[in-house]
């Protein structure tokens, strides 16, 4: 795949390939691109959000080179020959993941605007704690804001997650 | 966008099985149709929304609080090879309105004209072709101005000594003082007078979606649509259309079905939407785009809410009795009042909270100051004035020397005078809040106060000798829904008029609510409302398919664009469970007699011959049956479609004479009382001020629950907010008028880390005003939160006889009031 | 909130990385940019070239032998928290990078650049500076060694010179027997994701942990967000060493931060506030230095 970004001419660019969602995507793209905004208006990945562009809110949390990071803290070019994970590569043929099922059943959403982020972090937790505390998961997921939960679903929903995983 | 993404895909979300006799899905926990595509990306939220060819509008924004004019050169910005377009509040004035603003003899430009009233306002616009070049071409206008005296402090600003808007003449726009019984003499005859001054500060919503607005004007139509996360599309599109100066037809304002948050804040929205509309306009019709980044939307972005200062006196007998209470209050609006002024007046509706008091002064002034705007936020003005209650009773209960908790037990309305009249004219349906108090404190003294439990009095003792204050306190609190329309125009209306108003004079609107039967014999219904998370299309689902006798999965719900819905109030003001219940009940019994109509044509009958029963037509004397897709098929070619229907659910409170008073006066109108008694735990390190919440015990009434996991929701979410108000929030300024919170690291949210274990009890005492029982619940926590919070802090700190004087009660407000206790 | 043009480099070997420094005018390292990227987005940092070194694994190092500890400048803050050496050795290190933001943050900050940015509210230059530790930098021309003492010359600015690289930094162990010593960071913050209103890094040797009333051989108490650099307070720990720790000595060490601190008022504190904070929080962590010491 490959994104042609035109109309532009006047401003530098650089070409960059990426591995998103295990798709090797190439694109020219100017080097101040943040990773947020490439991948979300060149890729159309929409469960990427920006809410903040400080670094605070982690609705715009990916897997980077491995680990969770915050895309609008990154340059588009800073991830040439890397590898990049959104939301979009959790479900399966339109079917949920076993942390977005239990993100459902939990009522750990409601405008959804963070969500995405809360599902990578979670992601991340479980990879890396298949059975974390209530304490575990309030410092795993202390870099993401909800604003409409109360963040008491969202427990249960990572507990439900991770129950879930243990049984698949 | 397709409309395959923005119905309900209760498709894939088959939730439970076909009903059993008797029992119904409205009232069941069902998980909502709305997850499945935020879940997976397929949600579209306006920041999504990029037409072909749109380009980016970005706004030069002032950072002086209060200046005039004195040039802007745009040459070197329009000299820009990407610069599509550059306007000053200067162009657009030349062909557009000013925008409308919360009182009458008040308007405001979207960009400034002639001079800046708050650091933030835009002052210029700039289009291109993305918003990363936007930016580069915003730096190159440059504004020069001739500074003026910031007005800041609010107190202050009431002595007119610098005048913000020199054609209004004073800073105070609009107040009013209403007496209620005969609070004077209340006053004169009680044993005791407690008097508190309380600070509420600047607090709001802050969504985690910031504003959002497409703009795509049709030149040949000479038309407008604009997608926008605005909320109330129904209600405030006059905001828009008038300021472009078009009718409202010709302004189709749609807002996606996924809003990321709004909680009042983007009623606001109209700033952007207009300039958005302009520019493309002046672009000959190319879609313009604009997303409001956090820095913007902190700053300037039109979403600040109240602002108070409060003395609050409390007439009380030696016995404990609270004869009168007396509310004085300024309220800072920031520049201009914008479009939700009524948060001064909304107070009315729960005067006295849960208390039988009947004499009562009631005043404001409404400030103007070089600050942000307000505009609406959760709780609507209710949060500041039961925390400034509470707190003067927690006083008065100290002077008196009666346990806190029995001093409520006093004067708590008794269950038997429900219905209850306040003496603000606003009427309480139901609620027994002697024994919800009774209850909490029973649960909490069960779990808490023994071996193991924060509140083992060893533990507390223990605890203090480290120099940490625990405590709880019992609190109650009203929180009122459903909002009438009608008086909600008060602060527009000559006031001494409304005393000669009758009952017949009052305009209220009502909710509206259409659905059809598509192809498939799927029932497809459309909302003329706006979503944010609240899970309305959930609602709608089940409340219908229980009208239908369907299942929920076969209801899709759609929404109305401005245009295609009538002006009607929408969701705010915790309206929609109690309105769309009224509205499916109406809407359901029309379509099933239509569907009888229909059938009873198809087969030459009477009506009485056939029946309606879920999902299919049945002929009483034949085998014939016809289901919904039949239905449909048999519509199709009919002069009047009679699968096809509308209703409008008329607002409850116009059907009971005993709301004929509050609605003839314009006295706030809100036919449902649910209420909350709740207990945070809070531990106060006496050294550091640092509060910790260690958990939250609250029992919540709101009457019927059409959906118990939403209602949960609503719970939890609301008393998050109520914990970062109460705690950690606050937009501040500095004494020049420059925001002190303009980044997530300043105005700050709660996280995990500041939100402690819940632990929510829910009772339902129906409404007997509304078609479900449902009571309005949109609000509660955010309403009832800090007040708790500060009750619990205030508990705690009992022994160096502090009473928090300020929300948000942080720590080195607390270390202020211990360090003047000599601590 | 974007940022204005710039070119992107990305050497791969740490003198490649100081060449580009020393050719390129207004170039910017770029590291974690968890920070410098908030500034960028507001413009108000508009580097021409950023210099991104994401890649010099040779700066990537937790070492230490029985002289000394050593990070390298690109240690993120998450593999600080979790170091097994840092644990044993300088427990005060793990305990401050678990205090900055959330996981995901610390997923990509790195030592160098929080050292690199010299703002007093952060929690390294506090450590750094009650630790005596030394910061490696280098540059084309060479390197040099700056103790924490000299680099923090004022908010947001330090002696790095601009073609130069914060490369790591060396702690001496001497001072620090983990056998009789305590350490302890505490910070007093609103919420995780903004900057301690104060925070404080503390350490304190005794003479035998075994003995009833140990003698504190060595104090150490540093403050962030107090002044406008990382501040060292040795009036305070000249209170308390010599002799066991006592309430009257741990009282005027908190008199003495009390009085020692020069902080910036914030929306949520004001002078005295800190102040107070200050004497409050130099006692707590004198005190739990020394329970961790004598444990």
């Amino acid at each position: 795949m490959s994104v042609d970004d035109t109309g532009r001419s006047e401003r530098p660019t650089q070409e960059i390939t990426v591995t998103v969602n295990g798709e090797s995507v190439t694109a020219e793209v100017e080097p101040r691109l943040k990773l947020s905004d490439f991948l979300r208006s060149h890729l159309e990945l929409r469960t990427v959000r920006v809410g903040c562009e400080q670094g605070v809110c982690g609705a715009c949390t990916v897997e980077f080179d491995g680990t969770v990071a915050k895309s609008c803290m990154l340059y588009a070019v800073q991830a040439d020959g890397r590898e990049v994970t959104t939301v979009e590569a959790l479900s399966e043929d339109g079917n949920l993941h076993p942390i977005q099922e239990a993100f459902h059943e939990e009522h750990a959403l409601q405008c959804g605007f963070c969500t995405s982020g809360f599902l990578m972090a979670t992601r991340d937790l479980l990879a890396e704690n298949p059975d974390p505390e209530r304490e575990e998961i309030e410092g795993a997921l202390a870099d993401n804001i909800c604003r409409c939960t109360g963040y008491q679903n969202i427990y249960d929903a990572v507990e439900t997650a991770a129950d879930k995983l243990e049984g698949e | 966008m397709s409309e395959a993404d923005t119905r309900a895909e209760t498709d894939a979300e088959v939730e439970g099985e076909p009903e059993p006799e008797g029992q119904s899905f409205t009232g069941q926990g069902l998980n909502r149709v709305e997850d499945h595509r935020i879940l997976t990306g397929r949600a579209e939220y306006v920041h999504d929304i990029s037409p072909e060819g749109c380009l980016e509008m970005g706004l030069v924004r002032t950072t002086r609080a209060h200046a005039e004019i004195r040039d802007i050169d745009t040459s070197a910005a329009e000299a820009h090879p990407e610069c599509a377009l550059v306007l000053t509040g200067e162009d657009i004035a030349a062909e557009y309105n000013p925008m409308p603003c919360g009182l009458t003899e008040m308007s405001e430009w979207a960009l400034a004209k002639e001079k800046v009233h708050f650091a933030g306002e835009p002052v210029a616009l700039v289009v291109a072709e993305d918003r990363y070049v936007v930016e580069d071409i915003v730096d190159l206008v440059d504004v020069r101005y001739d500074g003026l005296d910031p007005v800041v402090d609010a107190v202050a600003a009431r002595e007119d000594e610098t005048v913000i808007h020199e054609d209004v003449g004073t800073n105070v726009p609009d107040s009013e003082e209403l007496r209620f019984g005969d609070p004077e003499g209340a006053f004169a005859a009680a044993d005791t007078v407690v008097e508190g001054e309380y600070s509420w500060g600047r607090i709001s919503g802050v969504p985690l979606e910031t504003g959002g607005a497409v703009a795509e004007y049709d030149p040949d139509a000479d038309t407008f649509h604009i997608d926008a996360n605005m909320q109330l599309h129904t209600l405030v599109d006059n905001t828009v259309f008038e300021t472009l100066g078009y009718d409202a037809e010709d302004v189709r304002i749609e807002v996606p079905p996924d809003v990321g948050g709004s909680f009042g804040t983007k009623i606001a929205m109209h700033r952007y939407m207009c300039l958005t509309a302009m520019a493309s306009q002046q672009l000959d019709g190319t879609p313009v785009k604009y997303v409001e980044d956090r820095v913007e939307n902190l700053q300037g972005g039109d979403m600040h809410s109240s602002d108070r200062e409060y003395t609050v006196r409390v007439a009380v007998d030696d016995d404990g009795t609270v004869r009168g209470f007396d509310f004085e209050f300024l309220d800072d609006f920031g520049a201009f009042p914008r479009y939700p002024i009524n948060q001064v007046l909304k107070p009315l509706a729960v005067l006295t909270n849960g208390y039988d008091v009947e004499h009562v002064r009631y005043s404001y002034d409404l400030v103007l100051t070089n600050k942000t705007s307000q505009t609406a936020y959760r709780g609507f003005g209710v949060d500041p004035h039961l925390y400034a209650l509470e707190m003067a009773l927690d006083e008065a209960a100290r002077e008196l020397g009666v346990d806190p908790y029995d001093f409520r037990q006093i004067n708590f309305i008794p269950p038997g005078s429900m219905p209850y009249t306040l003496p603000s004219k606003n009427i309480y349906d139901s609620g027994d809040y002697p024994a919800a108090l009774e209850r909490i404190r029973e649960t909490v003294e069960e779990a808490e106060v023994c071996e193991g439990g924060l509140l083992d009095p060893d533990v507390v003792e223990s605890r203090r000798e480290a120099g940490k204050y625990r405590g709880v306190a019992y609190t109650l609190h009203i929180e009122p829904g459903v909002s009438g329309a009608d008086w909600t125009n008060r602060q527009r209306s000559d006031r001494d008029d409304l005393s000669e108003r009758d009952r017949e004079d009052v305009a209220e609107l009502p909710e509206h609510l259409r659905a059809e039967v598509l192809e498939d014999g799927t029932v497809r219904a459309y909302l003329a409302t706006d979503s944010s998370g609240q899970g309305h299309q959930t609602l709608v689902s089940q409340l219908l398919a229980d009208e239908l006798g369907v299942l929920p999965s076969d209801i899709e719900v759609d929404y109305l664009d401005s245009v295609d819905a009538p002006t009607e109030y929408g969701s705010a003001a915790s309206r929609m469970a109690v309105m769309l219940s009224g509205a499916a009940a109406g809407l359901g019994d029309r379509m099933v007699e239509q569907f009888e109509r229909l059938a009873a044509d198809h087969w030459g009958v009477g009506t009485a011959a056939v029946t309606y029963r879920e999902g299919t037509v049945t002929r009483q004397d034949g085998p014939e049956t016809l289901s919904l897709a039949d239905l449909a098929a048999l519509d199709t070619d009919r002069e009047e479609s009679l699968t096809r229907a509308s209703y409008d659910y008329q607002h409850p409170a116009t059907e009971l004479e005993d709301f004929d008073e509050a609605l003839a006066r314009k006295l706030p109108v809100y036919p449902t009382a649910a209420f909350a008694a709740n207990a945070p735990i809070v531990e106060v390190d006496v050294a550091t001020g640092e509060v910790e919440l260690l958990k939250f015990y609250s029992l919540r009434d709101c009457g019927t629950q059409l959906n118990p996991v939403i209602v949960e929701g609503q719970s939890h979410g609301g008393l998050a907010q109520g914990i970062g108000a109460a705690l950690i929030e606050e937009f501040g300024y500095d004494d020049r008028g420059q925001p002190q919170s303009v980044t997530l690291f300043d105005y700050l949210l709660p996280s995990t880390t500041n939100v402690p274990e819940m632990v929510l009890e829910h009772s339902e005492t129906p409404s007997p005003f509304t078609v479900t029982g449902a009571k309005g619940t949109g609000e509660g926590g955010m309403i009832d939160g800090p007040a708790a919070i500060a009750s619990s802090i205030n508990r705690a700190l009992e022994p160096f006889d502090v009473v928090v004087d300020e929300i948000p009660a942080t720590a080195n407000r607390l270390r202020r009031q211990l360090r003047d206790q000599g601590e | 909130m974007k940022p204005a043009p710039f070119e992107y480099h990305r050497p791969s070997s740490l003198a490649d990385a100081l060449e580009l420094l020393a050719d390129l005018p207004d170039a910017e390292p770029l590291a974690g940019n968890q920070s410098l990227s908030i500034l960028m987005s507001n413009r108000l940092a508009s580097p021409d070239h950023l210099v991104d070194i994401n890649d010099l694994d040779e700066l990537s190092y937790v070492e230490a032998d029985n002289g000394s500890v050593a990070v390298g400048a690109l240690v993120r803050h998450r593999e600080i928290e979790r170091s097994g050496t840092l644990a044993q050795a300088l427990p005060v290190f793990p305990e401050a990078a678990g205090k900055i933001a959330g996981p995901v943050v610390r997923n990509r900050g790195t030592l160098g650049g929080s050292l690199g940015e010299g703002d007093p509210a952060g929690n390294y230059p506090c450590v750094a500076a009650a630790l005596e530790a030394d910061l490696e930098l280098a540059s084309a021309g060479g390197s040099r060694t700056v103790s924490a003492d000299e680099f923090f010359i004022a908010t947001m600015f330090t002696d790095r010179e601009e073609d130069e690289l914060i490369t790591g930094i060396t702690v001496p162990r001497d001072p620090f027997p983990p056998a009789r010593t305590g350490q302890t960071f505490l910070a007093v913050k609103e919420a995780a994701q903004t900057w301690p209103t104060l925070s404080v890094a503390g350490a304190v040797r005794v003479d035998d942990p075994e003995d009833e009333e140990p003698v504190l051989e060595d104090a150490r108490v540093a403050l962030a967000n107090a002044a406008e650099v990382p501040l060292r307070v040795p009036g305070a720990e000249g209170e308390i060493e010599g002799e066991p720790l006592s309430e009257a000595g741990l009282a005027a060490a908190g008199e003495t931060a009390y009085e020692a601190v020069n902080p910036e008022e914030e929306l949520h504190a004001d002078e005295t506030y800190k102040r107070e904070l200050a004497r409050e929080y130099t006692k707590r962590a004198l005190t739990t230095a020394h329970d961790r010491a004598v444990a």
